[in-house]
């Protein structure tokens, strides 16, 4: 490996000891108090967060919608085991220290960096569960790479359009609101969408067939569970890339470019700091296309 | 300079130290002793994945962090020398 000293100092907290299959809310929440604190110090130049790649997507686009601040926030894993020929998890490491500390980082929010790329936490998804090349936005692309491990971009700083900012820190919150995502798919059981909220969901992503779809009886089972619990019913598809737009009835959203995974997070986050309908309604319609 | 022997202060004050709870945080401060102010400042937050070393000989409370910071600072001077400086199994 390079020298790292000739790059950055480094600090390093403990912030939980599980599988990524394993990282909750209450993860998540202590994370973004952290990242949040540290970066608002002067001494400050970025964030580092190592990461089970399984759902380090999740865990990315959340603290991308909960940290508000120029600095780089990077999250990295690595795909082979660290006893496997080829380890990519040293290389990943240190670039992702050698990206948390590049001046051209700032402005770009929360990164993710595997196999010399550089993603778009908002955009990007694990598209392979085993090979290195995995993480991919597959419609934006890579923000950039990295050349003998030197940060390369594609494109000046940009904010997505419509990404919205959730200021969770001083609420000093231990657990997110429960939100289900259904799995649409031919004979789907429609009795599922009143178990979920029976069991206690605020919402409900639906992970659609095509871009949104769902059954018949099915959405007629969501639309009677609205009217009775005025629940956020999102619609957002299996396909893992494409584009859901609203429906034209009063009652369903739809996620726009957000897969599941990341709408719901989305809603946990616009529920929890106490949004009204209208208000997500207005998040998700910013995430439409103009 | 971080130096080897700054960061094995701060291992040999873990290496015993029990399995992390899932929170509170255990916090290492390998680069304090030696701060170099030209360049930049990053904290590592580890949330447990062992993405950088797996050795059977190392004592396994050994926080994953530690072994970030391990690897990051010494693996870059002194290849191959890591499982021989981190505490053994008791």
């Amino acid at each position: 490996m390079p020298e790292l000293v000739n790059v950055s100092n480094i600090n390093g907290v403990q912030v939980s000891n599980v599988d990524s299959g394993n990282i909750n809310a209450t993860i998540l929440l202590e994370l973004n108090r952290q990242i949040t604190a540290e970066l608002a110090k002067n001494t400050s130049t970025g964030a580092l967060v190592t990461h089970g790649t399984d759902t380090l997507e999740e865990t990315a686009f959340f603290l991308d919608l909960t940290i508000e601040s120029k600095k780089p926030v990077v999250v990295v894993g690595a795909m082979r085991p660290s006893t496997a020929l080829s380890a990519d998890g040293p290389l990943n490491l240190y670039q992702a220290v050698t990206l948390a500390v590049t001046p051209e980082a700032e402005g770009r929010g929360t990164m993710v960096t595997l196999n010399d790329r550089i993603d778009s936490a908002f955009y990007v998804v694990k598209n392979n569960a085993n090979s290195l090349e995995t993480f991919k936005a597959m419609e934006q692309g890579h923000l950039g790479f990295f050349l003998n491990s030197v940060p390369q971009f594609y494109y000046s700083a940009a904010t997505p359009p419509g990404k919205p900012f959730f200021d969770l820190a001083p609420l000093n919150l231990t657990s997110l609101p429960h939100v289900d995502i259904l799995y649409g798919h031919q004979d789907s059981n429609p009795e599922l969408i009143r178990a979920s909220v029976d069991s206690g969901a605020e919402a409900i992503v639906f992970a659609g067939t095509g871009a949104g779809g769902w059954t018949t009886a099915g959405r007629k089972v969501a639309q009677a569970v609205y009217n009775e619990t005025g629940i956020p019913m999102v619609f957002s598809t299996r396909t893992m890339n494409g584009f859901v737009s609203p429906e034209d009835d009063e009652w369903s959203l739809a996620s726009g470019n957000l897969d599941p995974q990341k709408a719901r997070i989305l809603l946990q986050c616009a529920l929890a700091v106490g949004y009204n309908t209208t208000q997500i309604t207005d998040i998700f319609d910013a995430l439409q296309v103009s | 300079m971080i130096t080897s022997l700054s960061l094995l202060a701060a291992l040999g004050s873990l290496s015993h130290a029990a399995a992390l709870p899932t929170i509170p945080q255990l916090e290492v401060r390998a680069s304090a002793p030696s701060f170099n102010a030209s360049l930049g400042n990053v904290t590592i937050f580890a949330t447990g994945m062992s993405m950088v070393l797996h050795d059977s000989n190392i004592d396994p409370n050994i926080p994953q962090v530690v072994l970030l910071l391990a690897l990051l600072v010494l693996e870059s001077k002194q290849p191959a020398t890591l499982p021989e400086l981190l505490p053994s199994k008791p």
